[in-house]
């Protein structure tokens, strides 16, 4: 631990030698009077570190929904401005500037931003986990221009993955700056990721939980006060500028009868198979673009780029995030042979588009894709069962989350997505339904999600969250064995105790001191104190009488393992009467369960 | 599991890139530079903040406006497509419109009517109950839900979302104007369909909700004439000329009919002669002048009048008679005694015998019509009049076109066949 962990309640922004400080800044700034009246103000309101990063939290929030206002609204100047105004561009604007824009986005990518490839996830997650939360600021600043530029000119992207780095990465920019210890600096990342990706899906609860599932993997009680903070204000933020309304206008949605959840679940196995496809699809064809000779890697965009102008001769709708179709798919727009057709030309651009190494992210084409399977098998099962109560609205909302369940494999954000998205909390039995069998059909066709499969192609070995999440957790209850030796008590005496050792070939006795806890005695010690006289005295009043911590039986094994010390045995007590013992747990027991435990894919692993 | 709190690096100044010397608590250089202060950097933090927020506003308000100038740009470009009956491009503008102005109701509903004009009415229709399931009370949707329907022929959708529509509120527009053309609508659907009984009463509920609107009154007078409710009509015509008594021709024009075609003579006439004198010049001159002259003839023959002296009754009735025996001859049935048939022949031998009996009846009461056996016995003038109305009303068909007092006549059998009723 750092020293300044170590005194993690000291003044941070005096920092400690803030005696000197004053003085410093009252030389220093007499040609900046307006700063120093500013700084004045601020060291007002002493802080401490914990106190900070709440702050710190907010104002993070605010600037990444600031920051994400203006890339939404540099996306969408650039398609104006790149492919016109029309809903179908001309088709020489949909074969030469995709692919031009492409030429120019691969040139900043390879020579001026070269950490801006990706959605942006990983690269996030890898900052955590491999870099001390340290995102360079020109990665913000070149994911902001390069993403602009791919996604406004039609590659099929979208920019929600890249808000997140955007807001990881002024996040751990301005926490460097501030020089807030390494490990507020590492958690501050996810803090501005959720911050970043609030604001570019105005759905607070969702990134929240995102940023949890896929980027910390886990529930720290120290970050996750900062995270909701962040992400509520960026959130305020981006509405007060580009509005409260949600991405899409949802239909309202009712159940007729419980029987038409078996609908839904027909649209959770069509996502699930549609979310393995994808993901199979971008295992298969980026690997080999990425292995491709590094020249190449300047034209890849170009023509990936100009393939998807070309779907988008036929299927504008591609181009780009998608949002307006998909609004438009969820008002019974299209045909759902045509919601088919969508579905199937989304996931080859943005595999093209993906592969190609542009930056982007997956996030809104995964929403396109379950609108238009949603809304396809929606309208099919209309077709044949005509009394269905479900508008297509409500399938394609259904659907978006079921690919995004299958697709990304993160359950929960999906749930909370659609429910936060449709604002109608009656849509969660079904969302529940889809989504859960899309998430074990793509746990059970592709092994490893998309973000591992990703990190692994890029070199990386960064935490599998989806196996953290799943991991068994051992317990006390698995190495417990029973306490088989004579058991003291603090109110018998010593010479009391001897004789009820007597048979015993034990060498360690637990005693129980009633209100007290519990003790260790060695027979050895007993017959001593004997010998020195003090056979009356009370096992109780012993001096340096070894306390000993004690473990329940459902708490994880490693607790024990920390208990331990250089204790021989711990006593498992019964957590509702804390009188009763359960037995007793030595390092023997723990490392053998451990040894046992090992199998699967830890055994693999070591293989 | 890798602990987040517990990673442990070199002890390297993250922001200058400089090893920190041992028992050091921050890095020295840069807790000397100024510019690497946490104070500063705080405070240049909350400055760019302000920046940001303000350039973030302007770019904000330039991409709204843009949006909006954009939405209503290719809204223009929709509705004149539109109009010239290009409906397919205008669906494509009205769908770009909606891009950059999702919330506007006036594109929603314009795509919709394009949709409609297409003939795409499944795609219509999906769009427009994605728009009623999103705002169920938007009055406007349901009008266009209403019309769909209607035209489709689903008159029970048709009913319900018109009345949706008319039951809700309607934005920027006076909400009993807009539900009375609703209603309206509603009204001329249903006469189309030939559901009369439904149609008469969606006007009897407009009625029942009228402003004090003598040209509303008149408006309303002359859709209970096309449902034939003369009664209902000649209500609304009144009350709009008692509103006004210069409430206009078409008041004066519909409350003479409607009192015509209820029996009521005497307020026909006076209407009928205030219209043609407020306004000699009307383009319905001569059908007023006809309406007029026969209401006279009317009034002039009725020999029921109960204010009339017996003399003049009595003249009436063998007017009557003579003009009923004048009709039989010239449709030729034999009315002198020596039975030689006048006049046209009979349409058909059937007719022919029809008349023939009822001339024989006339024959019959003959000796009857003077005034003499009029005085003396008051009770044959009902059959005498009776015999008048059976030999008018007997001759509509099958003959020459009636004269206008037998015209007179008719109307006179009729008004007491209904009062009869």
């Amino acid at each position: 631990m750092s020293e300044r962990t170590a005194t993690p309640e000291h003044d941070v922004l005096a920092g400690p030698n803030s005696s000197a400080v004053p003085n410093e800044v009252a030389a220093t700034t007499q040609s900046r009077s307006w700063i120093r009246r500013g700084l004045e103000l601020l060291r007002l309101v002493r802080m401490r570190e914990g106190q900070l990063f709440l702050v710190l939290a907010v104002l993070i929030g605010v600037f990444s929904g600031l920051l994400v206002v203006c890339f939404q609204i540099a996306i969408n100047t650039t398609r104006i401005w790149l492919l016109g105004s029309a809903l179908a561009p001309s088709p020489l604007r949909l074969i030469l500037v995709p692919a031009l824009a492409g030429l120019v986005v691969a040139f900043l990518v390879m020579r001026v931003f070269p950490d801006v490839r990706g959605s942006g996830v990983n690269q996030t997650k890898a900052a955590v986990y491999a870099s001390n939360g340290h995102i360079p600021f020109n990665t913000v600043v070149g994911k902001f221009i390069t993403c602009a530029l791919a996604i406004g000119s039609g590659q099929s992207l979208g920019p929600e993955d890249p808000s997140l780095q955007i807001g990881a990465g002024f996040a751990s920019w301005l926490g460097r700056r501030l020089r807030i210890s390494r490990d507020k600096v590492r958690l501050i990342a996810p803090v501005g990721a959720a911050a970043g990706l609030a604001a570019a899906f105005n759905a607070p609860i969702a990134s929240v939980l995102f940023v949890i599932e896929e980027v910390i993997g886990r529930w720290s009680a120290g970050v996750l006060g900062a995270i909701v903070l962040a992400a509520l204000s960026s959130v305020v933020v981006m509405r007060n500028f580009l509005g409260a309304e949600p991405l899409f206008r949802v239909t309202s949605y009712r159940l007729g009868h419980p029987s038409e959840l078996v609908a839904y679940a027909a649209l959770g196995v069509a996502g699930g198979f549609a979310a393995v496809i994808f993901t199979r699809l971008i295992s298969f064809v980026r690997p080999r673009l990425m292995r491709l000779p590094r020249r190449t890697h300047y034209f890849q965009p170009a023509i990936a780029g100009l393939a998807v102008g070309l779907i988008a001769l036929a299927f504008p709708q591609v181009l780009g995030a998608g949002y307006q179709t998909i609004d438009q798919a969820m008002h019974g727009q299209y045909t759902w042979q045509l919601l088919a057709l969508l579905a199937g030309v989304k996931i080859i651009a943005t595999v093209i588009s993906f592969s190609s190494g542009t930056p982007g992210g997956m996030f809104a084409p995964s929403l396109f894709i379950g609108a238009m399977l949603g809304g396809a098998v929606g309208g099919i099962e209309h077709h044949f069962f005509p009394g269905l109560t479900g508008s297509v609205g409500a399938y394609a909302l259904v659907g978006m989350g079921t690919v995004f369940a299958g697709f990304l494999r993160a359950p929960m954000t999906s749930v909370f997505m659609v429910l936060e998205l449709s604002g109608n909390y009656s849509i969660i039995v079904p969302v529940v339904i889809s989504n859960a069998i899309a998430y074990v059909i793509s746990r059970r066709y592709q092994k490893v999600p998309i973000f591992d499969m990703l990190s692994r192609q890029e070199g990386m070995d960064l935490p599998s969250l989806e196996a953290q999440r799943e991991e068994a957790t051992l317990r006390v209850e698995s190495a417990v064995r029973d306490y088989t030796a004579p058991l003291l008590h603090g109110v018998q005496s010593v010479a009391d105790a001897l004789r009820q050792l007597d048979a015993s070939a034990e060498q360690h006795f637990l005693i129980d001191q009633g209100s007290q806890g519990w003790s260790l005695i060695t027979k050895e010690r007993l017959q001593i104190l004997a010998r020195d006289g003090k056979g009356v005295t009370l096992l109780r009043d012993l001096p340096n009488a070894q306390r000993l911590p004690h473990v329940h039986p459902d708490q994880p094994l490693e607790v024990a393992l920390r208990r331990m010390g250089d204790h021989p045995l711990l006593p498992v007590i019964n957590r509702v009467h804390l009188d009763t013992l359960e037995g007793v747990v030595t390092l023997e027991d723990v490392l053998r369960v451990y040894r046992n435990s090992m199998g699967g894919r830890d055994a693999q692993i070591l293989k | 599991m890798s602990d987040l709190s517990t990673v442990e690096r070199d002890h390297i100044c993250p922001l200058c890139g400089q090893p920190i010397p041992a028992g050091e608590p921050d890095c020295p250089r840069c807790r000397r530079n100024f510019f690497l202060k946490a104070d500063t950097i705080l405070g240049l933090t909350l400055a760019g903040l302000l920046v940001l927020f303000v350039i973030t506003g302007f770019a904000a308000q330039a991409y709204h406006a843009k949006y909006a100038a954009l939405g209503q740009r290719w809204y223009e470009h929709g509705t004149g497509d539109l109009n010239a009956g290009h409906v397919d491009a205008a669906i494509v503008d009205f769908r770009t419109a909606l891009i950059y102005s999702r919330d506007d109701e006036n594109y929603d509903l314009s795509l919709a009517e394009a949709l409609i004009a297409a003939s795409r009415l499944d795609e219509a229709k999906a769009y427009l109950t994605s728009l009623w399931e999103r705002d169920p009370g938007n009055a406007e949707v349901n009008l266009e839900l209403g019309r769909l329907a209607a035209r489709q022929g689903n008159t029970d959708d048709a009913l319900r979302y018109y009345h949706s529509a008319m039951y809700e509120d309607w934005p920027g527009r006076d909400p009993a104007e807009a539900r009375r053309a609703v209603r309206l609508e509603l009204y001329r659907y249903l006469i189309q369909q030939g559901d009369q009984g439904q149609a008469e009463a969606e006007l009897i509920a407009m009625a029942a909700l009228l402003p004090p609107d003598p040209a509303l009154y008149t408006e309303v007078g002359q859709l209970f004439m096309e449902v034939g409710d003369h009664a209902r009509a000649a209500f609304e015509f009144e009350s709009a000329l008692k509103l006004n008594p210069k409430a206009g021709e078409a008041a004066l024009v519909g409350a003479g009919e409607a009192e015509y075609y209820l029996g009521n003579y005497e307020a026909a006439r006076r209407h009928l002669e205030r219209a043609l004198r407020e306004k000699p010049d009307t383009s319905r001159r001569a059908e007023l002048r006809d309406m007029l002259d026969l209401t006279d003839l009317v009034l002039g023959a009725d020999p029921f009048d109960p204010t009339l002296p017996l003399a003049e009754r009595d003249r009436r009735v063998i007017a009557a008679f003579q003009q009923a025996m004048r009709r039989l001859a010239a449709c030729g049935a034999p009315v002198s005694t020596t039975g030689a048939p006048g006049g046209a022949s009979p349409a058909s031998s059937s007719s022919g015998n029809a008349l023939a009996a009822v001339a024989d009846r006339g024959r019959a009461l003959q000796p009857e019509v003077s005034a003499e056996v009029l005085r003396r016995d008051p009770d044959s003038a009902t059959a005498i009049m009776t015999f008048v109305f059976d030999v008018e009303q007997s001759t509509i068909q099958g003959c020459i076109p009636p004269q206008p007092l037998d015209r007179a006549l008719l109307l006179l059998a009729s008004r007491r066949g209904s009062s009869e009723k």
